[in-house]
């Protein structure tokens, strides 16, 4: 059984048993993966909705169970039972639950790397052989000796209280698991052998719940008969479905967005450069079924607004193509943040002629700004002016009257 | 413990079979078996075990296959010193290579060089300097081993570097 790093094709972790080692993993890992990317590839072209799930060779097979950024290939001699592949799928669902992150950040450093639990934990599959449940034994000799059934029976009072209190001890545990207190569990405990019934979501609450017994003292089998019903969305499919989106965006809008999902909260970190962009990626994930809370850790990095200076002609509203240039480009910048922010844009006067008339002018000039804001640049803000009957500060309108004909374009924000 | 993959491009003929050949098994074919997909090789360099890639070279008809480059640490491009086109097409493998990873350090291996050829030496400085992420340019040659260790060396120096960090 092969765990491989999906995109390498590195193998993670390995198990096999004795009789039957493989010759040369690393390369079969590497491989497997190649032919795997090729064919997936190939169905991708065609349109058909699936992965490669098994390779047969002579009378072998290999069962390959992809997930997020791995996969499982386990390479069975002959036939494979249903149970088979539910058992492998499980065995992964529970690997990426608890070493998901690890895998995910994998660099290649195997100090680093949990191969070792990996390991154990594929052990379990190769190793499962089903408990058979052990027959009380009953003592024939206490029919025969009186004193020997008084001592059973006492025997039996102090099994009895001992399995009470380790019962107790167990909900206990269980109640003050976090993640395990939201299920109903419980729990019988007959001659220090533990029996679990209950329900919950995932295999992998079934099999951190037998954990837990097995640190408990005293406990000397277990007996899981815990069920699991599939309510909740398979995590597995949501986790990758976080990653191709996330990937998907950082590609397209040059973002560096990183992310954390411990199956429940999804908390998004990194930088947006662009106020539309988080708003959409942000509504793309509400749209993943399975990610109930999110955590949004991102920054806004805007890019600082420069105000814009449009100069005017005497007499004249008109807008020359340069104006028109810079107009466009900074309604590019505004779009890229959010509603709250209007324009404003303030007109001064060189202070020639009728004030009136200035007055007409500067509001004509201004209606021209708006309007080309609103038709050439698509912008919907509120504008809001502001019109002065003196130059712009501290220019001389007597001296540089080209200077004075100005509007300035500036931008306010309504929650600042 | 480390594990890491790279990859060799380049056109179809420049030799990446036979850099490997020489590298991880120290001999050498005349003979041309042009590689069909992939052929994937093992070796230990110090405390690392490297997967080295061998892909089906670019031909005009056939670009390099995308998926073959994912999960690399490296690669190596692969050029014929007597064939003009081959160095040429460098600077589109190194781009190809940076699409699918982003920074990901290269060597450049002008092969052959056991053939009489005409490239001077002071256009592998002018090959070098054409990308940030080219960390060594050599003339190699897979059939007298002329900078193949060297090759593999560097970039390995390199990864393991850029792991470290
Ligand atoms: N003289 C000489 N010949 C070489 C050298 N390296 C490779 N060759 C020859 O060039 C031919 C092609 O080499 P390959 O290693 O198969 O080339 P490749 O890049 O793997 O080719 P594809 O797999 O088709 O992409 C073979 O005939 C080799 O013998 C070298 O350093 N010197
Ligand atoms: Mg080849």
């Amino acid at each position: 059984m092969l765990f491989i790093h999906k995109e390498s094709g590195l193998l993670l972790a390995k198990v096999q048993k004795e009789q039957e080692a493989l010759q040369d993993a690393d390369m079969l890992a590497s491989m497997m993966t190649a032919i795997r990317s090729f064919v997936n590839d190939w169905v991708e072209a065609n349109n058909t909705n699936s992965e490669l799930g098994e390779i047969e060779y002579g009378g072998n097979k290999i069962i390959i169970e992809a997930s997020g950024y791995s996969y499982l290939a386990v390479i069975v001699e002959g036939a494979a039972y249903a149970k088979t592949y539910t058992k492998i799928r499980n065995t992964l669902e529970n690997i990426i639950l608890e070493y998901g992150k690890e895998i995910k950040e994998f660099t290649g450093d195997f100090q680093i790397f949990p191969n070792k639990a990996l390991e154990e934990e594929l052990n379990l599959l190769i190793n499962n052989n089903n408990k058979i449940q052990k027959k009380k034994k009953i003592h024939p000799l206490i029919f025969i000796f009186p004193l020997l059934f008084l001592v059973w029976l006492s025997y039996l009072f102090y099994q009895d209280y001992k399995d009470e209190t380790l019962a107790k001890q167990i909900q206990i545990l269980l109640q003050e698991t976090p993640s395990l207190t939201s299920f109903r569990i419980d729990v019988d405990v007959d001659d220090a052998v533990a029996t679990l019934k209950g329900s919950v979501p995932f295999e992998y609450y079934k099999n951190k719940t037998q954990k837990l017994l097995k640190s408990i003292q005293g406990v000397k089998d277990i007996h899981n008969d815990i069920i699991i019903i599939a309510t909740l969305t398979d995590p597995m499919q949501v986790s990758s479905n976080i990653a191709y989106l996330i990937r998907g965006v950082n590609l397209n809008n040059n973002t560096n967005l990183t992310y954390s999902f411990d199956y429940n909260t999804l908390t998004l970190k990194g930088n947006f450069k662009d106020y539309k962009i988080k708003k959409r990626v942000l509504q793309e994930i509400s749209r993943i079924q399975g990610v109930q809370t999110l955590q949004d850790e991102t920054k806004m990095l805007i890019p600082p607004f420069k105000d814009v200076n449009i100069y005017f002609d005497t007499a004249s509203s008109a807008l020359d193509s340069s104006t028109q240039a810079e107009l466009l480009k900074a309604s590019q910048a505004i779009q890229g943040l959010d509603n709250n922010t209007t324009i404003k844009l303030s007109a001064y006067s060189d202070m020639i002629g009728n004030i009136n008339l200035n007055r007409k002018l500067a509001k004509k000039r201004v209606q021209n700004i708006e309007n080309f804001l609103r038709k050439q640049g698509a912008l919907s803000n509120t504008v809001i002016s502001q019109i002065f009957e003196t130059p712009p500060p501290g220019i001389d309108a007597q001296k540089e009257p080209n200077k004075a004909r100005k509007i300035t374009l500036t931008l306010q924000n309504k929650s600042n | 413990m480390l594990s890491y993959k790279i990859v060799l491009v380049g056109n179809f003929g420049a030799g990446k079979t036979s850099l490997i050949r020489r590298f991880v098994e120290n001999s050498f074919s005349q003979e041309y078996l042009s590689t069909i997909g992939v052929s994937i090789s093992k070796k230990t360099i110090k405390n690392a075990r490297v997967m080295i890639w061998d892909i089906e070279g670019h031909t005009e008809f056939k670009p390099i296959f995308k998926q073959y480059l994912l999960g690399a640490k490296g690669f190596i491009v692969v050029a014929d010193l007597l064939r003009q086109e081959s160095i040429i097409d460098i600077h589109n493998h190194i781009k190809l290579c940076n699409e699918v990873i982003k920074g990901a350090p290269l060597c450049i291996a002008l092969n052959k060089s056991d053939m009489p050829h005409t490239l001077e030496d002071k256009e592998l400085q002018i090959i070098k300097n054409s990308s940030e992420l080219i960390i060594e340019v050599l003339k190699t040659s897979a059939k007298n081993g002329d900078a193949v260790e060297e090759l593999f060396l560097k970039l390995d120096k390199k990864i393991k570097d850029n792991m470290s960090k």
